[in-house]
């Protein structure tokens, strides 16, 4: 059967009415679509980006001369920090994945992301959190303990105002809108694709954006803990960091620097995948090597959580180990090498045409190969111990952050601007722009090196005459405005093009991959026709992209220019891009903004300690919660329509394995198994590595009471689930109702347990570790109740609708991690101390 | 055959993690309390971790030739396969000899020194 290739236009009509989210103030509220939430992402992330220029000429000025009191040293601190973080977490991550988000879509041949709400909730949680952050002006409580916040400075004793808390508090929610994000770009990349798109054709962009999406996951979840170990020690409730009662400040570098190095190359792999697809446009040929840069990608990821203790050489740790990440971090030169020989190669064997994408790509190779060589000079420890903490670090790592990722993010701008707008840019401007960028690039960077090698410590917020630094200083400051120009040369040449840039048409450049095909912009309704894609360049090897043979055409009917009653997607096989399935996405919806406004409560609550605020919070979250996961009724019978006249076609409303659902499940639950194990490791750390370092033998009853209510649940939970049709309905809801009892009286009892332990938190940091550990699980118990909850709700309100069995799937996969996850925190606290 | 190209994909970096990790860790440990041996079991530690590694490329190669078709054409259906096996064996190539060059330190440096 082929699809009929010109549908009639009511039905065209339809589609897109389907695709099109609503106007207005509300309207902008609930847009859910990724091209215009990732728009807003991208100019959020830019205004921030501007914020944290300013704070940097702000602290240039201030070092322009020797005994300069342009600014005070207080405030002089809470500028690097602001500056630091905003340009870590509030830019660069954000922007980042705001970009993926638009362009992925269009890039791998699908209709938008896997988790529409996901990408309203990541956007708004976002800003909220980043707005959160920056009321500390307001308020004249501007975080100051640096952007990797050291303890003790950052303990309650030495920062007893509110800044700490506002970085503290707002950090973790920007983390967690990127951990939102991440998970939809790795589900999207691996699930939603073009047909025919197999691994060995996914583009280079989508391979980084799948490698940062899991290190993201595997990343931010311990500095997540670590950042709520060091509130709850700031709120005088434990002491996790404090060494007058056992705690230990180095637990924070190590929780922090877990996190802190990758996040360098979070920051890096998306714009090794940049660079790549702007190489390969522009030198008008395949990449050379195209396997060894999937290779370098995933190697890069990897070795990446391997180099956390080179930021801690100077610690006292032992020689040896120093030795160990010394090799491990000059290892890392091996993936980027490879890398960069790949790029040159590919422009040596092309015909280069350097407009200004490639421009700013051939200013990010030289950059980031000299930021990349004081790296292996830094990771040799005795030089290390020499520059420590100094400006030639600051300089290090302005060349491997500006030189490897805002060069390359600039070039993306000049890249995909015009499919983002439809406009051209000016070519003179942006090659100015390249030119002033690179220019005052070294000339502001550059001297910081020789300033630290000169005895210039980092940090500090002036210097004497005597020291010899004013001429390197005074160089820096006049390059950094020169470089802050350069960054307005981009706003001015944007404006243009807004207003007078020339229509941008589908394919400006000669691109290769399927988003040169769409649209510029791209219309709300993407790819009416799904793409069938037969190569790893499809737009340089296919004139037609329709299905080449019977049974394909047949599978994909229901999709072309369809469905128009509800908004449906392709899922395919991640290996080989076969049709697996398809996929329901929702419409627009008011959930999102409401879960990110109770965030919001809930953060302020945290901030001022008001209880009453977080119950305001908490019960605005279940609202948008509930209201997320509410079964339409008009939707499941759309669905059902559907199904009944596709028979022996691709199924419909899946769940387990085949469902999107799920597979964002098992992303949840890796996040809790890293939050898991990194409580683990703290608790051992903390203990000196001693098995048997809590102070008593706690009893046994109360953990193995509570380990056979979970193996119940978890036995009852797949019993339940191994049910379908309304016909067993009774079952699910009998086995959703018994497994939420068994997880409540396993709540109670733990509870019971720990208030008979007499361990208060605050005393010690064996109290807080145990409560830590314990909370972990109540946490990990409260998900589970929550999607107990939900399940009922699809059984009670829609028994009938397929998808409700998705959502049942999903929760049974939480039931049986609940049940490790207390094996592995009973086995921790209750068994180990036996052992030792 | 999937699983196996999971495997491949992933087990050499995840075997260099384990490796660098329980190094450290043993380092860590054993210096203060003075455990007897501590090079040995560092370096046994090197051993299975570049055995994991290679393993690892093993089972790539493996489940990238259990997959239908063997032409290089790329509308293949074996095609992904093999890129991912191709992927997976280079990959526990680089962290076999990783691991071995991590694994180096001990032989230069007496694993306590300076302590």
């Amino acid at each position: 059967v082929t699809p009929d290739p010109s549908p009639d236009p009511a039905r065209r009509e339809a589609f897109e009415r389907v695709w099109h989210d609503p106007t207005g103030f509300v309207g902008a509220l609930r847009t859910i679509q990724n091209i215009p939430l990732s728009r807003r992402y991208m100019v959020a992330a830019f205004v921030f980006f501007l914020a944290a220029g300013i704070q940097a000429l702000l602290l240039r000025v201030q070092l322009f001369r020797p005994d300069n009191d342009f600014i005070d040293a207080q405030t002089y601190n809470q500028l690097f920090t602001m500056h630091g973080t905003t340009m870590m977490f509030l830019f660069v991550i954000p922007f980042l994945e705001a970009l993926a988000a638009f362009m992925l879509p269009l890039m791998l041949g699908t209709r938008d992301l896997p988790f529409p709400r996901m990408t309203a909730l990541s956007f708004w949680t976002y800003v909220f959190g980043g707005l959160f952050l920056y009321t500390s002006f307001l308020v004249d409580a501007v975080p100051d303990g640096g952007w990797f916040a050291y303890l003790p400075l950052t303990g309650k004793r030495y920062s007893p105002g509110l800044g700490i808390d506002f970085w503290d508090i707002g950090l973790s929610v920007a983390e967690l809108a990127a951990m939102g994000a991440a998970a939809e770009l790795i589900v999207g990349v691996l699930r939603m694709r073009a047909p025919g798109m197999s691994l060995a054709r996914v583009p280079l962009f989508a391979w980084a954006m799948l490698v940062t999406g899991v290190m993201i996951i595997f990343a931010f979840t311990p500095l997540i803990v670590a950042t709520a170990m060091l509130e709850l020690d700031r709120k005088l409730l434990t002491r996790f960091f404090d060494p007058n009662a056992g705690g230990k400040p180095l637990l924070w570098q190590h929780l922090f620097w877990v996190f802190g190095h990758p996040e360098v190359y979070i920051m890096f792999v998306p714009a090794v995948g940049i660079v790549s697809q702007i190489v390969q446009t522009f030198a008008r040929r395949p990449l050379v090597g195209h396997t060894l840069m999937v290779l370098a990608l995933v190697a890069t990821g990897f070795v990446s959580f391997g180099l956390w203790v080179h930021h801690m050489f100077a610690t006292g740790l032992q020689p040896l180990a120093l030795a160990f990440f010394t090799a491990a971090t000059m290892m890392i030169a091996v993936p980027n090498g490879v890398q960069v020989f790949g790029w040159l190669t590919t422009l040596a064997t092309g015909r280069p045409r350097w407009a200004p994408p490639l421009l700013f790509v051939a200013g990010f190779i030289v950059i980031f190969v000299a930021g990349g060589l004081t790296g292996v000079m830094l990771a040799a420890v005795p030089f290390n111990w020499q520059a420590h903490d100094s400006y030639f670090v600051v300089g290090h790592f302005h060349y491997v952050l500006i030189g490897g990722v805002i060069f390359p993010l600039f070039a993306a701008l000049y890249y995909w601007l015009p499919k983002i707008t439809g406009r051209r840019l000016h070519v003179r401007l942006g090659q100015w722009n390249f030119w002033l960028m690179f220019v005052f690039f070294n000339v502001t960077f550059f001297p910081m090196h020789l300033a630290g090698l000169a005895g210039m410590p980092r940090r500090v917020y002036t210097y004497g005459e005597s020291v010899g630094w004013a001429g390197y200083n005074a160089l820096s400051t006049i390059g950094a405005f020169g470089f802050g120009a350069a960054v307005l040369l981009l706003v001015v040449n944007v404006a243009w093009s807004l207003y007078a840039g020339p229509p941008a048409g589908r394919d400006p450049w000669g691109g290769d991959t399927l988003e040169w095909t769409e649209t510029s912009p791209p219309a709300e309704a993407q790819y009416p026709e799904l793409p069938v894609v037969r190569g790893r360049h499809p737009v340089w090897q296919q004139t037609a992209f329709a299905p080449d043979d019977a049974e394909l055409a047949r599978a994909l009917a229901p999709l072309h220019v369809a469905p128009t009653g509800w908004r449906g997607g392709l899922v395919v096989s991640a290996l080989e891009g076969r049709p697996l399935a398809i996929v329901h996405l929702p419409g627009p919806t008011l959930a999102p903004f409401v879960v990110s406004v109770g965030f919001v409560g809930l953060l302020v609550a945290a901030l001022i300690d008001n209880p009453a605020l977080a119950l305001v919070g908490a019960l605005v979250t279940t609202g948008g919660v509930v209201g997320w996961f509410w079964p339409r009724a008009s939707e499941g019978r759309a669905i059902a329509e559907l199904g009944e006249a596709r028979t022996g076609r691709l199924p419909l409303a899946v769940a387990g394995p085949m469902a999107n659902g799920w597979w964002a499940t098992c992303v949840l639950l890796l996040v809790l198994g890293t939050a898991l194990l990194t409580l683990v490791v703290s608790y051992f750390y903390l203990g000196d590595g001693a098995l048997g370092w809590a102070p008593a033998r706690l009893p046994l009853a109360s953990p193995l009471a509570a380990a056979g209510l979970l193996l119940a649940a978890s036995g009852a939970m797949g019993w339940g689930a191994a049910t379908t049709g309304s016909a067993t309905v009774a079952r699910r809801r009998l086995a959703l109702a018994a497994v939420s009892g068994a997880v409540l009286a396993f709540v109670a009892i733990t509870i019971l347990g720990y208030l008979a332990m007499g361990i208060p938190p605050h005393e010690g940091a064996y109290g807080s570790i145990l409560l830590g550990l314990l909370g972990f699980q109540w946490l990990v118990a409260g998900l589970l109740l929550v999607m107990l909850g939900l399940a009922q709700l699809w059984a009670w309100l829609a028994p009938g609708d397929p998808r409700g069995h998705a959502v049942l799937a999903n929760t049974s996969l939480v039931s049986h991690f609940t049940l490790v996850s207390w094996l592995v925190v009973a086995g921790t606290l209750y068994l180990t101390p036996r052992l030792g | 055959m999937r699983g196996r190209l999971a495997l491949g994909l992933l087990g050499g970096g995840s075997a260099w993690i384990l490796h660098l990790s329980a190094s450290y860790f043993l380092v860590a440990l054993g210096c203060p309390r003075g455990w007897p041996a501590l090079g040995a079991l560092l370096g046994v530690v090197t051993l299975v971790g570049a055995a994991g590694a290679v393993a690892a490329g093993v089972a790539a190669r493996v489940g990238g030739r259990g997959e239908p078709g063997g032409a290089a054409d790329e509308t293949d259906p074996g095609e992904p396969a093999r890129f991912v096996a191709g992927v997976g064996m280079l990959l526990a190539g680089l962290f076999a000899v990783m691991i071995v060059v991590t694994g180096v330190a001990p032989l230069v440096l007496s694993p306590c020194a300076g302590m």
